[in-house]
């Protein structure tokens, strides 16, 4: 039985939610994946295979079934230089490795999400208005102004604004294109109701404080895509 | 207008403007070593760049982008890091030209990540293994017949070696940090500087950049256009592609550099990725824009 990876705090409410839906699941923190966990990765731009350990499991790519990764550990902070630099190795391999796996990665992050956050935020906001073809803000409105939807896997999930499900009704295909562009199937998007201008896209929702209904909308979907 | 952003004491960008000054182009720029002088505004319609010789008024059509990391101090250093906040914020949404745009640039922090973009793009990419398991390394060395060079994952410089026996002694150490091993490839290395629809291509002999125009034909015309293609489809405008040609015709790329000291691949006298580059960005000087400086 093919196992699913379940990368995130031990209190994130959506790996717990996945962890009890799918068959097999693995957990560990993104920390203990990049300071303890194995990788092996080999390509030669045909072929690729590998291995991923975490504690005493080892399991290759062919037996992972899905991975959900979803970072919200904060940086660790390096004094030295050394530490710095392994770090970021340790990072821009763990990228590659996930990047390659066969199966499905909620969300499949590229290079430039690893090395800043933060700018990859405002490039998937970018690209979200612009495949959507909606209004982008770049100033920080009243939090009272700002409506928050939850998109997953090509669809929106209940109690998004009623003006942005009939406008991704309308253009059926654009949000599938920014999932395809950008390796995200599920996000938050904060958005102006008033203007309809797009705030923010945060691919990696912390979901805590997140209505039930809505949990239970998303999760047995993201346990579908990773069993 | 044409904005150029990096620091003053870069040669490259030093060349470029000189360059641009002599075809006496509208010239702005950001001396990203005195980044506490500027300021950037975004007013829902344009973004203004204020501080030095920039008011937020002159429309800007193409930016040109050489990102410097050197900071003297500490508190320099998060100076820069705010400018650069806000110059990357900046560059990813306007709709003037950025060459080269960031978050587009960005693959080649993962070396084994980029390598498959490379070879989605037609590109040979050699036999490559990460890992931080001894017994894979070594198992990796045996099957390439003890012919592998070891090296860094991500974007920090490091030094390529041939793996030894005293490596080997010392594998163990791999499983603190995860390392690059690739198979070995005998042949000679040349470098393809992109710009646009163009490439420049040298040859490397003994650390040195071999520019003559012979040099420009050694290498297949289909692997070129690969070159210009992948480039392209990145999203970037110039690149400094590495690989080695093998003495049976065939190449292997190894990475792409998005942002490529190009200087050290031409000459003084014939500066021809510089004169690629300044005719490119005066080409599209006079296009639409939502930034002002």
């Amino acid at each position: 039985m093919r196992t699913t990876l379940l990368i995130a705090e031990p209190d994130d409410p959506l790996a717990q939610h996945v962890g009890r839906l799918v068959p097999r699941a693995l957990r560990c923190t993104q920390r203990e994946l990049l300071e303890r966990g194995r990788l092996s990765l080999q390509q030669d731009g045909v072929q690729v295979r590998g291995a991923l350990g975490i504690g005493t499991t080892s399991l290759p790519f062919e037996s992972v079934a899905g991975v959900l990764y979803r970072p919200h550990g904060a940086p660790p902070r390096h004094r030295k230089k050394l530490g710095a630099f392994v770090h970021h190795e340790r990072q821009a391999a763990w990228c590659a490795a996930l990047y390659a796996l066969p199966c499905a990665v909620v969300n499949r992050m590229p290079p430039g999400w690893w090395l800043d956050p933060e700018l990859h935020r405002c490039w998937l906001a970018d690209r979200f208005a612009l495949e959507l073809a909606l209004p982008r803000r770049h100033d920080a409105p009243a939090p009272m102004e700002v409506r928050s939807a939850y998109v997953i896997e090509g669809d929106v999930a209940p109690g998004a604004p009623a003006w942005l499900r009939r406008h991704l009704a309308a253009n059926p295909a654009a949000l599938g294109r920014w999932q395809e562009a950008t390796g995200v199937r599920i996000a938050r998007i904060d958005i102006v109701g008033r203007t309809q201008g797009v705030v923010a896209v945060d691919p990696f929702p912390a979901l805590r404080e997140a209505a039930p209904a809505l949990l239970a909308h998303i999760g047995p979907r993201v346990a579908r895509l990773l069993a | 207008m044409i904005l150029v952003v990096g620091a003053h004491a870069d040669p490259v960008l030093g060349r470029i403007v000189s360059a641009l000054e002599q075809n006496a182009v509208p010239l702005a720029r950001i001396d990203e070593h005195n980044p506490r002088a500027y300021r950037i505004e975004y007013d829902g319609h344009h973004w203004r760049v204020r501080g030095d010789a920039c008011q937020g008024c002159r429309p800007v059509a193409v930016i040109l982008v050489r990102h410097s990391i050197q900071a003297a101090t500490r508190a320099d250093r998060g100076a820069w890091l705010d400018l650069k906040r806000a110059l990357d914020t900046m560059l990813l949404a306007t709709r003037s030209r950025v060459v080269n745009r960031p978050a587009v640039d960005t693959d080649n922090y993962s070396k084994p990540y980029q390598a498959r973009q490379l070879a989605a793009a037609g590109l040979r990419v050699p036999s490559t293994l990460v890992t931080n398991i001894p017994d894979e390394v070594l198992r990796f060395v045996a099957a390439q017949g003890g012919r592998v060079l070891f090296k860094g994952v991500s974007d920090r410089t490091t030094v390529p070696q041939m793996l030894t026996l005293d490596h080997l002694a010392r594998i163990d150490s791999v499983a603190g940090c995860p390392v690059q091993f690739q198979e070995f490839i005998e042949g000679d290395d040349y470098r393809v500087t992109v710009v646009d629809d163009s490439c420049v291509v040298t040859r490397g002999v003994g650390g040195e950049a071999d520019c003559s125009s012979a040099v420009q034909k050694a290498l297949p015309g289909d692997l070129l256009q690969r070159c210009i293609a992948c480039t392209r489809d990145a999203g970037l405008v110039i690149s400094g592609i590495d690989l080695r040609l093998r003495h049976d015709g065939t190449a292997c790329v190894f990475e792409l550099n998005p942002c490529p000291a190009f200087i050290h691949h031409e000459t003084d006298k014939h500066p021809r990725i510089t004169g690629l580059l300044v005719r490119y960005l005066m080409r599209h000087r006079h296009e639409g824009s939502d930034v002002l400086v």
